[in-house]
C-alpha cells in the first residue's frame, strides 16, 4: 500500500537546515530538546549565535472553555486548548516565519469529582504538551526552501 | 526657499506697514514661519511682540493639524493666543481628533484649550457621535484629553453627562468611563457603568456601579498589579442588601503571584460568596455553570533542575442546588509533593511522591503517603520506539476514627507496576483534497501489569475514574488519584493516522482507533473491591479531525461499549470560518449515561448546538446560538442577536435565554454601544459571545465585510 519505514528503506530527507538553538522555550524546552536530538538531523546549538535556524517560543496559552452543558445548567466536558506561538528565523532571512500550533482535547467533567478531574486535566495538558511539540518539529521540516542571497552568509 | 529658522515670510496681494514695526497684508495672504502656515484674507504682523493677527477666513496649518477660525490672534515664539469659532483637526499617530469650538487658545507647544467645544474621532463630516462639553483641554505631550462639565451626545441625543472626564489621545490606557451595558431580563432593568482607573502603568482598577432593579445597587471592584516580582489582582462585587433575598451578597475573588528566587514562587488564589445561588442570581451562563465548587488555595513551589517540590494548601466551597446534592471535595490541608527526574545512558529514573492531609467535615478523615519510584528505557529511533519501565506504587494512610479522633487505624498498599510502550511509524505520499499530503501510519502497543489487590479498606479521598480518551488508554491506571490502582494485564492497540501537508507540514486530518485488551479479568471497582471483568476488551475508541482547509475544521469522536453492544458516546463538530466576522458551527453530541445537573442523577445526553456569526447586510452581522437538548426537548441556550459597525461607533442587542438548573432558566436582553477610540477596555458581552460562538470575532477588528 506504498507505506514503508520512517527512516530505514532510505534516508530521512535531510531538514534545510544542520543546527538549530531553541529560545525562550520556559516548559517546552526539555521536551523540544529531547525530540530534537531524537530526530538526530540537527544539531543542538546552546547560543543562538552558533546556529543556522533560531526556534523562538514567542507565547503559550491555555484556555478552558465550557464545551457542552447539562440539562441542569452544569459543564458536562470542557474544551481545553493549548496554544504555542512560535517563529523560526533563518541567517539570511530577513523576516522570522510564524508557526502556530493549537491542540484541543476535550475533558468530560463531574463536579462530585473535582479533585480527580484537577489531575486528569493536568494528564491531559501534559498530553497536549507532546503533541505540540510533535507538530511543532515536525513543521521544522517543511520550512520553505531558503531564498538565495548572494551576500547573505548563511554558515559565519 | 530654505530660510533660517523662526524667518516669518508673506505673500499677498498687497502689502503695507513700517519695516521692523509693523505689517499689514491683505487679499489671500500666506505666512509662513517653519512648519507653521497661516492663511487668510488680511493680516497683521507686530513685530517685536512677535505676535500675528489674522482675520475674517483663516486657515493654521502645522504638522500635527489644522485650525480653521474666523480671527486669529497668536504669539508666535510662545506658540500662545487663541482662535475663534474655530474647526480644528489634530492628529497623532493615526488617529485623528476633529472638531469645533467657539474658541480655541492655544497654550504654548502641543496644548490647547477648547470652550464651548465639541469633538469625535470620526472620519471628516461623520457627526454620528460626538463629545460635547464647556472645555476640552488636549495635551499632546502626554497624550491625555480633559472635558469638563461634558457630555456624550449620539445621533443628536445626550446618553451621558458628566462633570470631568479624562480620555487618551493615542490609544493608550487611560482611566475613563467605560460604556454602560443596558440589559433587561429575569431581575428587571440593570444598567452598568464601569469606570476604568488607571493609577499607574502597572496598577489599575475598574469601578463597576451596577443598578439592578429588583435588588437594588451593587458595587463592583477590580485591582490589578504587576509588579517586578510579583502580579495579582483582587476582585469584589458588594450588595449590602438585595431588596429581593433579604440578605447581603457578595463575592470576592482574588490571585497573586511572587516570584521569590529563580527557581522559587509563591502564590495564593481564591474566590468565595455569599451563597449558594449567586452566579446564577448575579453571573453569566458560563459563571452560572462552571462555579459549582470554588477553590481556595496557597502554595509554595520550587522547581530545580531535578524536579519540583510542592507545597500547597487547598478547600473548596461547594456550592448546592435544590435539584441535587454536590458532595463536597476534601481540603488538602496541607499536601507536600515531590517530583524528581534523572537521566543517565537512556535510562530515566522517576520518583513521583507525596504527603497529604485530608480533611472534610462529614466524611473520613486521614493522612496519605505516596511514593512511586520508577526506572524507565527508552530506545528511539526515526521509525520507531520501545519505553520498558518498571516502578513500585506504595502508599499509606494513617486515618483517624470517624467518631473519636484519637484512635487511629494504619494501613498500606504496596503495588509493583511494569509497563512497556512501543510504536512503529510508517509513512507514504498521498493526496488529500487535490493536495500533497505526507501520509503517517503509526501502531502502537502499550502493556500494562499491576497485580490484584483489594483495596475496599482505603478511603477514597481525591480519586476518580478518567474519563475514555486516547491520553488514558496510554496510561497505567485508569482511576485518577492514588486511592484505587486497577489491577491490569492488558494491552491497549491504537492505529494513528495523520495528513500532512507537504507545503507546510501542517496537520490536516488525524484518524486514529484504539482499545484495551485484558489478559486478565481481575479488576478494581472504584469502591476498592475486587471483581472480574465480563468482557475481554475495552470500549472501542475512534476520533477523528483536523484543519481539513483554511476555513473548515472538522471534529468527532466516537466510543463503543463492547460489554452492552451499544454506542456509549459520540460527537461530530463542523466548522466553517471563511473569514473574521463569517463563522458557522454545528455540533452533535449524545452520551448514553451522563450525569445531569449537579446531583448525581443520570440520563441520556443527546444535544445538538448551532452558532454563528455572519454579515447579513453591509455593515450587519447577526450572531446567534441554539443549544438544544433533543432528549428534553428543551433549548439549553439560545442566543440571537444583531451587530451594527458603523466604522466611527458600533452597537450591539443581544437576546439570551439559559437553564441555570433543572427547572430554572434565565433571560436577558442586552443593549451595548461603542464609540471609536473613546473607551480602550473590553467589555463582558463580548467575552459571552466569543463563549457562545465558536469562531467569533469583534465587529471593530474585522475589515469590511
Amino acid at each position: 500500500c506504498g507505506f514503508h519505514l520512517r527512516g530505514l528503506s532510505a534516508p530521512l530527507t535531510p531538514l534545510p537546515f544542520a543546527s538549530i538553538a531553541i529560545q525562550q522555550a520556559g516548559s517546552l524546552a526539555e521536551p523540544l530538546q529531547s525530540a530534537l536530538q531524537r530526530d538526530g538531523r540537527v544539531q543542538l546549538q546552546s547560543r543562538a549565535a552558533d546556529a543556522e535556524v533560531v526556534l523562538t517560543i514567542n507565547s503559550t496559552a491555555n484556555a478552558k472553555d465550557i464545551l457542552t452543558i447539562n440539562r441542569g445548567g452544569k459543564v458536562n466536558e470542557y474544551l481545553l486548548t493549548y496554544r504555542v506561538e512560535a517563529s523560526v528565523q533563518r541567517k539570511g532571512d530577513e523576516l522570522p516565519l510564524p508557526l502556530t500550533v493549537v491542540v484541543r482535547r476535550e475533558l468530560s467533567y463531574s463536579d462530585s469529582a473535582v479533585l480527580g478531574k484537577e489531575r486528569e486535566e493536568a494528564l491531559l495538558l501534559e498530553d497536549m504538551r507532546r503533541d505540540a511539540v510533535q507538530q511543532l518539529i515536525r513543521r521544522l521540516a517543511y520550512l520553505p526552501v531558503l531564498q538565495s542571497k548572494p551576500d547573505a552568509s548563511i554558515k559565519p | 526657499d530654505s530660510l533660517p529658522a523662526g524667518t516669518l515670510s508673506v505673500e499677498s496681494d498687497t502689502l503695507s506697514g513700517q519695516m521692523d514695526v509693523e505689517l499689514k497684508a491683505s487679499g489671500q495672504v500666506k505666512a509662513t514661519r517653519d512648519d507653521q502656515t497661516v492663511e487668510a484674507d488680511w493680516l497683521e504682523y507686530f513685530v517685536q511682540r512677535q505676535q500675528l493677527r489674522a482675520g475674517e477666513r483663516v486657515r493654521l496649518t502645522q504638522a500635527d493639524g489644522q485650525i480653521e477660525a474666523e480671527q486669529l490672534d497668536y504669539l508666535l515664539g510662545e506658540r500662545s493666543g487663541s482662535a475663534s469659532n474655530a474647526s480644528f483637526s489634530f492628529g497623532r499617530d493615526g488617529k485623528t481628533l476633529r472638531g469645533n469650538a467657539g474658541k480655541l487658545e492655544f497654550q504654548g507647544k502641543d496644548n490647547y484649550r477648547l470652550r464651548s467645544a465639541r469633538a469625535n474621532t470620526c472620519d471628516p463630516n461623520d457627526d454620528s457621535w460626538y463629545l460635547k462639553a464647556s472645555t476640552i483641554d488636549l495635551d499632546y505631550g502626554r497624550n491625555v484629553g480633559v472635558a469638563r462639565n461634558a457630555r456624550v451626545e449620539f445621533q443628536g441625543v445626550p446618553i451621558l453627562y458628566t462633570p470631568w472626564i479624562d480620555f487618551p489621545l493615542d490609544g493608550g490606557r487611560k482611566s475613563g468611563l467605560l460604556f454602560p451595558t443596558i440589559s433587561t431580563g429575569s431581575d428587571g432593568l440593570q444598567v452598568s457603568l464601569p469606570y476604568y482607573w488607571n493609577i499607574a502603568p502597572n496598577y489599575d482598577a475598574t469601578i463597576t456601579p451596577r443598578y439592578i432593579e429588583q435588588r437594588g445597587m451593587m458595587l463592583g471592584l477590580e485591582g490589578r498589579y504587576l509588579l517586578p516580582d510579583a502580579q495579582g489582582q483582587l476582585y469584589t462585587e458588594q450588595l449590602p442588601n438585595d431588596k429581593k433575598s433579604e440578605q447581603s451578597r457578595f463575592l470576592w475573588k482574588g490571585e497573586h503571584v511572587q516570584q521569590l528566587a529563580p527557581a522559587l514562587s509563591a502564590g495564593a488564589n481564591g474566590a468565595y460568596v455569599s451563597d449558594d445561588d449567586y452566579f446564577d442570581d448575579f453571573g453569566d451562563r458560563v459563571s452560572s455553570a462552571a462555579n459549582v465548587n470554588l477553590k481556595r488555595e496557597a502554595w509554595l513551589s520550587y522547581r530545580p533542575e531535578w524536579g519540583s517540590v510542592t507545597l500547597k494548601a487547598q478547600r473548596y466551597q461547594t456550592l448546592q442546588d435544590e435539584n441535587g446534592t454536590v458532595e463536597e471535595p476534601y481540603a488538602r490541608l496541607p499536601q507536600l509533593s515531590v517530583n524528581a527526574r534523572q537521566q543517565f545512558a537512556g535510562f530515566s529514573s522517576n520518583l513521583e511522591s507525596e504527603l497529604t492531609r485530608f480533611s472534610h467535615s462529614s466524611k473520613q478523615e486521614g493522612t496519605r503517603l505516596v511514593a512511586y519510584p520508577s526506572l524507565s528505557y527508552a530506545i528511539e529511533r526515526p521509525w520507531g520506539f520501545l519505553r520498558p519501565k518498571v516502578g513500585v506504587h506504595f502508599t499509606r494512610y494513617e486515618l483517624a476514627n470517624s467518631d473519636s479522633s484519637q484512635t487511629v487505624r494504619s494501613d498500606e498498599r504496596t503495588l509493583p507496576i511494569v509497563s512497556l510502550d512501543s510504536g512503529l511509524y510508517f509513512e507514504r505520499d498521498s493526496t488529500l483534497f487535490g493536495r500533497d499530503m505526507n501520509q503517517t501510519l503509526e501502531p502502537r502497543l502499550f502493556y500494562v501489569k499491576i497485580p490484584k489487590v483489594d483495596q475496599s479498606s482505603l478511603p477514597n479521598f481525591d480519586t476518580s475514574e478518567n474519563d475514555f480518551n486516547f491520553a488514558q488508554l496510554f496510561t497505567e491506571n485508569r482511576f485518577s488519584g492514588h486511592d484505587r490502582i486497577n489491577a491490569a494485564n492488558q494491552v491497549t492497540a491504537a492505529l494513528t493516522s495523520r495528513y500532512l501537508d507537504k507545503e507546510n507540514g501542517l496537520e490536516r486530518l488525524r484518524i486514529a482507533i484504539g482499545q484495551r485488551f485484558y489478559l486478565s479479568r481481575d479488576d478494581i471497582s472504584l469502591d476498592g473491591s475486587s471483581s472480574e471483568r465480563s468482557e475481554a476488551g475495552s470500549d472501542l475508541l475512534v476520533t477523528v479531525g483536523g484543519d481539513l482547509s483554511h476555513s473548515l475544521r472538522l471534529d468527532g469522536s466516537y466510543q463503543y461499549n463492547q460489554a452492552l453492544s451499544k454506542t456509549e458516546r459520540y460527537n461530530a463538530q463542523l466548522r466553517y470560518n471563511p473569514a473574521p466576522g463569517k463563522t458557522v458551527s454545528v455540533r452533535y453530541r449524545y452520551g448514553r449515561d451522563e450525569l445531569i445537573g449537579s446531583g448525581s442523577e443520570r440520563d441520556t445526553l443527546r444535544q445538538i448546538d448551532v452558532a454563528g456569526q455572519w454579515p447579513i447586510a453591509p455593515r450587519w452581522y447577526a450572531v446567534a446560538r441554539q443549544n438544544y437538548s433533543l432528549r428534553d426537548k428543551k433549548a439549553l441556550e439560545q442566543l440571537a442577536g444583531v451587530e451594527y459597525n458603523d466604522g466611527c461607533w458600533s452597537m450591539r442587542v443581544v437576546g439570551q435565554r439559559y437553564v441555570t438548573d433543572l427547572d430554572k432558566t434565565k433571560n436577558a436582553v442586552f443593549l451595548q454601544l461603542e464609540l471609536k477610540d473613546f473607551s480602550s477596555v473590553g467589555s463582558n458581552p463580548l467575552n459571552a459571545l466569543r463563549l457562545a460562538i465558536p469562531g467569533y470575532s469583534p465587529i471593530n477588528e474585522t475589515t469590511g465585510n
